[in-house]
């Protein structure tokens, strides 16, 4: 009931937050793993005595950042709610470290033991840093972590995140989840936006291929949409009581503000009421040549599937 | 002259004449006739004595002279008259000898305080006389029955051209039951002969069988500022009593957790207390014949809670007349009406339904939409039926309805699975019947019984849902008797019968307090449970009151209860012992163990641990309490408890979820002063301050914590002052330390759910910021020819302060506001009588 409460508390004070909208990428953030069998690349969850590689994605505002990884692997305790707690009773599995230059993911791989218990999930706990390594005190080797210090990196000046998951062990092949490729598209205000190697900031005024939005404009729509494909029932075919697939699109902007950071799209192929609010005066100067703005999006499927799309738009002066 | 406009004087303060030491012993007051004239600036001049006796009369010509009144008016202007006047002595107070029996005496009125001889009082109880006894009051109005035994008395008052009343007293053993009844005309055209009477009039409470027990009298009930006329929420500046967070709706008793105290009505427990967590009470303040608080040590006919009780009694509907009020307020508006039904009945109905709705909108953000605004709703009935002088019956229908729905159309940013839909209801509906039956002149039964659906249903997005419905059965039977004049038994039973169905889904659930920022639900491992049960759960007591002495009364109680759910068993033991030291001071002291079930939920298969036992905790308390004069007291209280088998989760929720390892301390003390009004002084006060610490240990290698709502420091003041001419203001200042709090350090990034998890510090090692609110109450009344208007401003938080509530988190717990209570709230209503 506290959330009612809370809600309350909000609704009727009229109090809405002062927050940094969380769609503004205004600094380093980290997407999220994505799961590769080795061997075979659409499977998310390995087998006993398979190997997986995991890649750690991140969203950078501007220029991309070497990045870095430690961690350890261990059988998760079977809690209900809490940080995260390997069972002591397995201790740990690996200790995880990669690095990885500018423009690059770091790839963690793992092999999972051939007796690793069955019916029980892997738990991944590390941190991750972008700009510097991690520091290498917040990992003692019994896997014990430290979550009150919370200084990830070594540099302060470094952005790190502390990141866990868990990854399903299956004892039969048939029973691992496959994530197919997840098709998911976009238009701002009608117009596709443009992919490839945008950098935020440069100058678009002469590009007809991106949408133009001026600063100070109005909202305009964002349309996501997804294939039919990546909406295929979870369940097989001709379950009785099939679980439908739900996507989850997370999305960051480099200015402005999406109305939405975290979409689901269910039985429908598209989102078509999310918006975008262009930058004001105040919080971007494009200049005479606009600027390159542009928008993350983060898709995950309810079987380990991660893809990343990186778009952008064309952000002009105000109408004089 | 249209005598409907003129207004005649009225008392503001009489001067006390001496009672003349020469004069010999008389059998009561003594009467002198005066005609004075009241001056239209108040004054009081030229007084001469129509009569009574001469050692008497020049006492009373000089206390009169030095007497203000409120000038007569005519046509809204002040007039001088000449009025008769009787200026009462009353013959200086015998020594007290120590009584063992109980008595009732008083004076009957008319409004203007003039008595009404020949008014007939008829004391219908099974007393000395068998079928009950009538006495008519003499020339000074004044009555008493003697040698009563202890127990519930129904007077009824009547004369001729007057409003018959009846009213329910309380008498006690070595007590004197002081009462004033004012009757109205049956002509209410005012004159200018009217005589006019003045006597101090106090009420003796019945001595508690508690340590502790404070009581809201009936007349200041509703005029607490800042409660917006709400009887229940006087509460708040009781001491003992801890501010709860905006929203919860719930009552912190002595450092207690909210579900670990109880409310009752008539000795039913009520299902909800308020309305949307705290706006306002269930039940119309204006049925209430008062409010009994009781901390800690409370008697063995209460069960199944360790903390603290609210007792709430209704009243008998009127049966004098038809009567009505009708109250608007900017929040809700109420109706009320109560009148006769034939001789020995009365019926009382009352509805009351918010205008939240119609404003609730302009206030929320764009991204929430409202699919059902927020609405409450309660209704209230009351049949009261004395089919013989032994026998009252009275039937109850009451229940609330509070629901809501609104639509979120952007997931909360860092929780996506609050989002969609969010609808919460709650309602019940409860019939109740009480038998009241005074079996002979020393033995009293008491029989409750109460039965209604209660259900609460809460949906929020795809993954939260929790409906409950209890269809709750409740009987309690009650005997007392009177076994020699020293010596009370009690004994009774209650049982809780509630055949219940459960439906959740939703995280799994944890123990809150003390749990710190909770993750968002997008995280968690969605679990659900959906089951039937009836939870029995029969309580036995017995309750011995020993009076060794006049001075020193002695309760040993003892409590046996089970519960069917836990299958587990609690016999608490319970004494307390008041003496009266002096006429002054009175030292009490209680010492007892009790016991209560884990909650539904906790117990519940899939979710929870049927295998749960029962919450225990120990009372001790100490306490002195003043009576310095008629109006003023003053209390001290120290109290001691010690919790423990309390249900906390297992270490991150690990089966079986919950488990009894927890325990707890609380400890502290409370001074009170209350000033009750007086004709001198028309001001009623509460002071209260509570200083206390209250701590938990959940697991045995823990060390203590701050509870989630320990209080340090809570200060409360409360007065309302009577302005002449039907003004009345007042104020009510609260202070309370800061609720203590858990830190968040930061948060994990939950890479499968794309969400951040909070990581919290140490529980409960910060607290946020202190409390503190006034209250302001402005009143005006108008009489008018069959009744009253009222008008009222009640403004909360005056000068409005931003009190923390809470904090709100941005979407990786980087960041972090504080989330500010209400603002200043003025409430302007009016208000009709008839």
């Amino acid at each position: 009931m506290k959330i009612v409460a809370l809600l309350l508390l909000f609704s009727v004070s009229a109090c809405e937050d002062n927050f940094d909208p969380p769609s503004l990428l205004a600094r380093s953030r980290i997407l999220g793993l994505a799961f590769s069998v080795e061997g075979d690349p659409d499977r998310t969850d390995p087998l006993r005595g398979e190997t997986v590689d995991l890649r750690v994605l991140w969203a950078f505002p501007n220029e991309p950042l070497p990045l870095s990884f430690q961690g350890i692997a261990c059988v998760a305790l079977q809690t209900g709610f809490g940080v995260p707690t390997c069972d002591p009773d397995f201790g740990v599995i690996a200790e995880l470290e990669a690095n990885a230059p500018a423009g690059d993911m770091p790839v963690l791989t793992l092999r999972v033991p051939d007796d690793f218990p069955e019916g029980r999930e892997l738990l991944l706990f590390g941190g991750t840093c972008a700009g510097g390594p991690v520091d290498t005190l917040l990992l003692p080797a019994d896997g014990s972590f430290d979550t009150s210090a919370l200084d990830v990196c070594e540099r302060p000046e470094d952005t790190g995140e502390l990141l866990q998951t868990t990854l399903p062990i299956p004892i039969d092949i048939a029973d691992a989840n496959r994530s197919p490729s997840l098709l998911v598209d976009m238009t701002l205000a009608g117009q596709p936006l443009a992919t490839g190697n945008l950098q935020t900031g440069d100058a678009c005024s002469e590009r007809k291929d991106l949408p133009l939005l001026r600063v100070g404009g109005p909202r305009v729509a964002l349309v996501v949409s997804a294939s039919p494909e990546s909406l295929e029932p979870l369940t097989p075919e001709g379950d009785v009581n099939p679980e439908n697939e739900v996507l989850q699109v997370g999305l960051m902007i480099t200015s402005g503000e999406a109305n939405a950071n975290f979409l689901l799209i269910e039985a429908d192929d598209l989102i078509e009421d999310t918006t975008i609010r262009p930058a004001r005066e105040a919080e971007r100067s494009p200049g005479s040549d606009g600027s390159i703005e542009r928008i993350i999006l983060s898709v995950r499927d309810g079987r380990g599937g991660l893809v990343v799309q990186d778009v952008a738009y064309c952000l002009l002066e105000a109408e004089p | 002259m249209d005598t409907a406009d003129l207004v005649p004087p009225s008392v503001l303060s009489i001067a006390e004449a001496p009672f003349p030491e020469d004069v010999a012993a008389v059998d009561g007051p003594v009467t002198v006739l005066l005609s004075i004239v009241v001056a239209n600036d108040g004054t009081v001049r030229d007084p001469e004595v129509l009569g009574g006796p001469e050692a008497f009369r020049a006492g009373a010509v000089e206390a009169i002279q030095a007497s203000r009144f409120e000038p007569a008016s005519l046509n809204g202007e002040p007039v001088e008259v000449r009025i008769r006047f009787q200026y009462v002595f009353q013959p200086p107070a015998p020594l007290q000898e120590a009584r063992v029996d109980g008595r009732l005496e008083g004076l009957v009125t008319d409004v203007d305080g003039s008595p009404i001889p020949g008014a007939r009082i008829q004391l219908r109880s099974s007393v000395q006389t068998g079928e009950g006894e009538a006495q008519f009051v003499g020339d000074d109005g004044r009555f008493v029955f003697d040698a009563l035994p202890s127990g519930d008395y129904r007077v009824s008052i009547a004369a001729a051209d007057y409003v018959a009343q009846e009213q329910l007293e309380s008498v006690t053993i070595g007590e004197v039951t002081e009462v004033c009844y004012r009757l109205d005309a049956a002509d209410l055209g005012a004159s200018e002969g009217d005589e006019t009477i003045f006597t101090a009039v106090g009420v003796i409470d019945a001595p508690p069988r508690e340590v502790t027990r404070r009581t809201i009298r009936r007349e200041e009930l509703t005029q607490i500022p800042g409660t917006r006329g709400d009887a229940l929420r006087a509460i708040e500046v009781l001491p003992g009593v801890g501010r709860p967070p905006f929203g919860g709706g719930e009552i912190i008793i002595r450092g207690s957790a909210p579900t670990d105290s109880e409310i009752f009505l008539e000795g039913i427990p009520l299902p909800l207390l308020y309305h949307f967590g705290g706006l306002t009470s269930v039940y119309n303040s204006r049925l209430l014949e008062q409010i009994e608080f009781i901390p800690g040590n409370f008697s063995a006919r209460y069960g199944r809670r360790i903390g603290g009780i609210v007792e709430v009694e209704p009243r008998d509907p009127r049966s004098d007349g038809l009567h009505g009020v009708i109250e608007f307020s900017l929040i809700d508006a109420s109706v009320l009406a109560e009148f006769p039904i034939g001789e020995n009945a009365s019926l009382a109905l009352g509805f009351r339904r918010s205008f939240i709705d119609l404003i609730f909108e302009n206030f929320l953000p764009d991204d929430i939409g409202v699919t059902q605004a927020p609405v409450y709703y309660d209704w209230q009935s009351i049949l009261s039926y004395r089919p013989t002088s032994r026998d009252r019956l009275r039937f109850q229908l009451y229940g609330a309805s509070d629901a809501f729905a609104l639509f979120f159309d952007d997931a909360d940013t860092s929780d996506p699975a609050s989002s969609g839909d969010l609808g919460l209801s709650t309602r019940f509906t409860t019939l109740q019947a009480s038998w009241n039956r005074q079996i002979d002149e020393d033995a009293e039964l008491d029989v409750e019984a109460a039965f209604g659906p209660q259900t609460v249903d809460f949906g929020f997005g795809s993954d939260q849902n929790f409906d409950l419905l209890v269809n709750q059965f409740y009987l309690r039977t009650e005997l007392r008797d009177r076994l020699s004049p020293r010596y009370q038994l009690t004994y009774g039973v209650d049982l809780s019968l509630a055949p219940f169905r459960i439906n959740f889904e939703g995280p799994p659930l944890q123990q809150t307090e003390g749990a710190g920022q909770l993750a968002p639900v997008a995280s968690a491992d969605i679990v659900s449970t959906e089951f039937s049960a009836v939870a029995t759960r029969p309580g036995l007591y017995i309750e011995n009151e020993i009076r060794p002495t006049a001075d020193l009364q002695l309760i040993a109680g003892l409590r046996f209860d089970y519960d069917d759910r836990t299958g587990d068993y609690a016999i608490d033991p319970r004494l307390v012992a008041n003496w009266q030291a002096t006429d002054i001071v009175r030292i009490k002291s209680g010492l007892g163990l009790f016991s209560q079930p884990p909650e539904f939920a906790e117990s519940a298969p899939d979710v929870g641990n049927p295998n749960l036992d029962m919450i225990h905790s120990v009372h001790a308390s100490l306490g002195v309490g003043l009576r310095l004069t008629e109006q003023l007291e003053l209390t001290v209280d120290g109290f001691y408890k010690y919790l423990w088998d309390r249900v906390v989760s297992t270490e991150q929720g690990i089966e079986p979820f919950f488990i009894n390892d927890g325990v707890g301390r609380i400890y502290g003390a409370e001074i009170s002063g209350q000033l009750h009004a007086s004709p001198e002084l028309p001001l009623f006060a509460y002071v209260s301050y509570t200083i206390s610490r209250s701590e938990r240990r959940d697991r045995n290698q823990d060390a203590f914590r701050l509870f989630d709502f320990d209080q340090t420091h809570i200060l409360a003041l409360s007065g309302v002052y009577e302005l002449p001419r039907d003004w009345s203001v007042g104020l009510t200042m609260r202070f309370v330390s800061g609720n203590p709090t858990t830190p968040v350090v930061g948060g994990i990034f939950d890479a499968q759910n794309n969400v951040y998890t909070p990581v919290n510090g140490r529980v409960n090692s910060v607290r946020s910021q202190n409390f503190h609110r006034l209250d302001l109450r402005v009143e005006k009344k108008w009489r008018i020819r069959n009744g009253q208007m009222a008008l009222f401003v009640d403004v909360q938080n005056v000068y409005n302060r931003m009190n923390e509530e809470g904090l709100a988190f941005n979407f990786d717990y980087s960041q972090s506001q504080t989330l500010a209570g209400l603002p200043v709230i003025p409430s302007l209503g009016i208000r009709g009588e008839i």
